[in-house]
């Protein structure tokens, strides 16, 4: 499930607006049928790509963009705001996941 | 199970919203983060060969090696319209944030902390003064085409750029179009940051408690000659009327007025000229450094506009068209603030205390009341009724008296036709000519040929009644409105001493006809500059240059003997002091431990008096410092002299202070206050930690300005250098058949925070260097010596 989250999103982040993260990753709870480890195996690859591809982006300015933004944040060093980054996309894959595997689920169980 | 599920989903569409829209001070966090079109998607140098609508003919932008434009057109319009262009791909996001700030509209991408800003701007009218100017400048044909074509290259950026400047995408906003208005409104800005100071609240709490007499002696508008340095020192003979007690018979009832963010232009700006008599080249060379808040990007800037009409390269203000100081083939000019009084303050009296209608001579007139409206992000609107009355706008009201302000500023004249005129003029006699118009700012312009030299104090000078303009005013009698300029305003043109100079210090002698202010900068700059322009029969170009770098503080070498003579201490500080050159260098603590102990000793002095809160430099002034020395050297001659009485403590009645009780007992403050801030270990406190010398972004962003700087010279010297204020822009030209010039911006043009220019050359400027700017007769050289060339087309766009 961590290589599909990372197959699935790396279009998607490289290519989509954000939001597109989001619905694919209800898209993707909601296939999956919310097995709680698949949860956090997607929300763990989906959310490596995030960063990694904003690493590649800042690698084209030379570093300046996460050494700028980690001092509006106040970090203490420019690499943390990859883990800023990463921590953002995993709370959002994790949450959007589960809601589409509950979704599913609500659907499934509806009385006929 | 349900209640689980529904918990989930509500808990994601929270952080979703979240996401999506921020909270509080935190922006939206997805679109900013976006790998796709977010902050870390970033274009650097974005400008490319391109279509601009609305040209007639080409333009050729050339980059020089020091990222300077050099625009090359067939006529002024395009020409123009090509700088708003050019800048806007560079500067886009400090165009609108200081266009916004006098049309009190900061709140709409800063949000609701800056609502207090937005509210005081524009009940001061501001915005309203912005409408007014551009409805006179427009009536010249030549500015109205400067300034449409300049927003129309502006707008056109706007349309074509390929991304969002980082600091929209962090603010979570996206610019305005722009129109004419805005231009006026950086007009206006820079104008309220220059000539918005005024202590006439804080002098009239004085009034109130010390009497006319006790002020007065504290803050009088003249000293001895020996204390003071006047821009234009000729004697005219013809004194106006000396301050005395009586003039001052009205105290305003107004006791709770509250703090305005009213403008403190700092110090330090300097401009000199020496003639041909004077100059090593047998031409005019003229020397400028203006102060500013130093921000990243810079205040200013640089570039070379060319075209049939003219040739001119210097600095232009970030969204104002044109070049306001530099030079082109014949003439270079270059400003210091006026800083002459041009701000008042009235007391009206309403008829109850929520009537508008307000006394006016022997009647009641019913003020104007419009309404404003602040857009506020995330807030909604702000709606204020603004009172304006003969007088001015209504600022605050205690019962049924009302503060109302009077201000040079609201009255436009044609500031921009002075700038187009300029890039133009052939002589330093046009070159002050051109300045007949110029209101505001009130300005010192200094302007040079290769023969002559000439100065102006260029702005409106109210012509003031009696004792009027230092205190809160009796506005009922309707009579003491700045509407009259005086009848000359000081200007000179080839003195005998073969060369001018201003710092912000005085601007007349006691013997002109008129007040014009009381409040200039302290003498010591000029002071320094006028011993090193007697001390050289000539000077060269490199004389200058060195002079701008000179961090002697005649401050300290005037009042740190004084100091000396009467402290009670012989520890090794006294003796570091005793043997201090009265250098600010960034790397030594002397210049620190004395400006800390001359504040502690002004503090003791006056505090008591005055009843300020020590430490608290925000609330209330203390007296300048010529008027400190001034007592200390009265007192040397004669201990009982009759300024003995501000000496003693009025706390303290059983215990007569002395002046070495309170010079020791401040130094002894000092050193603690040196321990406290710079730690205990003496060898590593430095005059830089002291005065902290750092560019701050202009967006205010934290980690996008530069760490403190290694930064020799202080306030007081000629190299002026106060924390966040330096010298922005620093030029030595020297005239001849074909210019030189060498300047620093630091900071360089580049406004991208992420580029690798953005902040350029602040490094160079902090050590003192400067650099040879390329000046270029016409578009083959400047194609030859081109790092990068554009060319902007006629056509419809992209």
């Amino acid at each position: 499930m961590i290589f599909f989250g990372m197959a699935l999103m790396l279009p998607v982040v490289w290519f989509l607006p954000w939001w597109c993260f989001v619905l694919f990753s209800v898209l993707a709870g909601a296939l999956s049928g919310g097995v709680p480890r698949a949860t956090w195996s997607f929300a763990f690859g989906a959310a490596l790509i995030w960063p990694a591809l904003a690493f590649i982006k800042d690698g084209r300015s030379a570093g300046v963009i996460s050494q700028k933004l980690s001092a509006l944040l106040s970090l203490p060093s420019p690499g943390l705001i990859f883990v800023v980054v990463f921590i953002l996309a995993f709370v959002t894959a994790f949450l959007s996941f589960q809601t589409g595997a509950t979704l599913r689920s609500a659907r499934f169980h509806q009385p006929v | 199970m349900r209640r689980t599920a529904y918990l989930t989903i509500f808990v994601t569409l929270i952080w979703i919203l979240f996401l999506a829209f921020g909270a509080g001070p935190v922006p939206a966090l997805g679109p900013l983060f976006e790998v796709r079109g977010g902050i870390w998607q970033h274009e650097s140098s974005p400008l490319t060969s391109r279509d601009l609508p609305g040209l007639r003919k080409p333009v050729l932008v050339t980059i020089d090696a020091s990222g300077v434009p050099h625009l090359f057109a067939e006529s002024a319009g395009d020409l123009f319209r090509a700088q708003g262009f050019v800048t806007a791909s560079q500067r886009l996001f400090q165009l609108d944030v200081n266009t916004r700030q006098t049309a009190g509209n900061l709140s709409a991408i800063f949000g609701p902390k800056a609502l207090y800003y937005d509210e005081f701007f524009t009940r001061f009218g501001l915005r309203k003064s912005a409408v007014d100017a551009w409805t006179k400048y427009s009536q010249d044909p030549s500015v109205k085409e400067m300034v449409e074509s300049y927003v129309g290259g502006i707008n056109s950026w706007i349309d074509q750029m390929p991304e969002l400047a980082p600091e929209y995408k962090i603010f979570g906003v996206r610019p305005e179009k722009f129109d004419p208005v805005k231009v006026v409104n950086m007009g206006r800005a820079l104008t309220w940051s220059l000539s918005g100071r005024s202590f006439d609240l804080q002098l009239t709490g004085y009034l109130r408690r010390l009497g006319a007499g006790k002020t007065l002696d504290l803050f009088p508008e003249y000293l001895p000659d020996k204390y003071e340095d006047y821009v234009f020192p000729d004697r005219l003979g013809r004194p106006h009327e000396k301050e005395n007690a009586a003039q001052f018979a009205f105290v305003s009832g107004l006791t709770d007025i509250p703090k305005f963010p009213l403008a403190n232009p700092g110090r330090g700006s300097n401009n000199w000229v020496v003639g041909p008599a004077k100059s090593t080249t047998g031409r005019s060379i003229l020397a400028n450094d203006t102060h500013l808040s130093i921000t990243l990007p810079s205040t200013w800037y640089e570039n070379q506009l060319s075209c049939p009409e003219f040739n001119v390269y210097g600095v232009s203000l970030a969204a104002i068209p044109g070049v306001v100081a530099g030079f082109n083939k014949d003439v270079a000019w270059g400003p210091t603030n006026g800083t002459t009084d041009v701000l008042d303050f009235f007391e009206v009296e309403f008829e109850n205390e929520s009537s508008t209608r307000y006394k006016s001579g022997d009647g009641w007139e019913q003020a104007l009341v419009r309404k404003e409206q602040i857009a506020v992000k995330g807030s909604g609107t702000v709606t204020l009724d603004i009172v304006e009355t003969k007088l001015g706008p209504v600022l605050h009201r205690e019962g049924k008296l009302g503060l109302v302000a009077d201000w040079t500023g609201y009255r436009p004249g044609n500031e921009l036709r002075a700038i187009l005129k300029h890039a133009s003029v052939k002589t330093a006699r046009e070159c002050m000519a051109e300045f007949s118009d110029w209101l505001s700012p009130i300005q010192n312009f200094l302007c040079a040929d290769k023969d002559n030299i000439g100065f102006v104090h260029a702005g409106f000078v109210p012509k003031r009644a009696s004792g009027a303009g230092r205190f809160i005013t009796d506005g009922r009698a309707d009579a003491a409105r700045l509407t009259t300029p005086v009848d000359q305003v000081p200007q000179s043109f080839n003195p005998k001493a073969g060369y001018l100079l201003s710092a912000n210090q005085k601007i007349v002698p006691a013997d002109y006809p008129d007040y014009l202010g009381w409040d200039y900068e302290p003498p010591f700059r000029a002071m320094t500059i006028r011993r090193a322009l007697n001390g050289k029969p000539k000077l060269s170009p490199e004389d200058m240059i060195a002079l701008q770098n000179e961090n002697l503080d005649l401050q300290a070498e005037m009042l740190l003997p004084a100091l000396l003579r009467h402290l009670d201490d012989d520890g090794p500080w006294v003796k570091r002091l005793r043997d201090w050159d009265y250098k600010i260098r960034a790397a030594q603590a002397e210049g620190a431990v004395f400006k800390t102990w001359w504040q502690f000793v002004k503090e003791d002095l006056f505090a008591d008096e005055l009843q300020r809160e020590v430490g608290d430099e925000s609330k209330t002034l203390l007296p300048k410092d010529a008027r400190v020395a001034w007592l200390f050297d009265r007192l040397h001659a004669n201990p009982q002299d009759t300024d003995v009485h501000w000496v003693d403590n009025v706390h303290t009645p059983d215990h007569k202070e002395t002046l070495n009780e309170i010079v020791t007992g401040a130094f002894a403050k000092a050193l603690r206050r040196m321990n406290e801030t710079q730690g205990q270990d003496e060898s590593r406190w430095s005059w830089k930690m002291f005065n902290q010398t750092r560019f701050m972004h202009a967006g205010r962003l934290p980690g996008f300005g530069s760490p403190v700087l290694d930064m020799d010279g202080s306030s007081e010297t000629v190299r002026g250098q106060s924390g966040g204020h330096g010298a922005v822009y620093k030029a030595v030209i020297a005239t001849g058949d074909w210019p030189e010039a060498w300047m620093q911006v630091p900071g360089g043009n580049e406004g991208d925070p992420f580029a690798k220019d953005f902040g350029r050359f602040v490094n160079d400027w902090a050590a003192g260097k400067m650099r040879k700017v390329e000046f270029y007769r016409n578009r083959e050289e400047a194609l030859q010596k081109a790092v990068r060339v554009i060319h902007l087309q006629p056509g419809s766009g992209p």
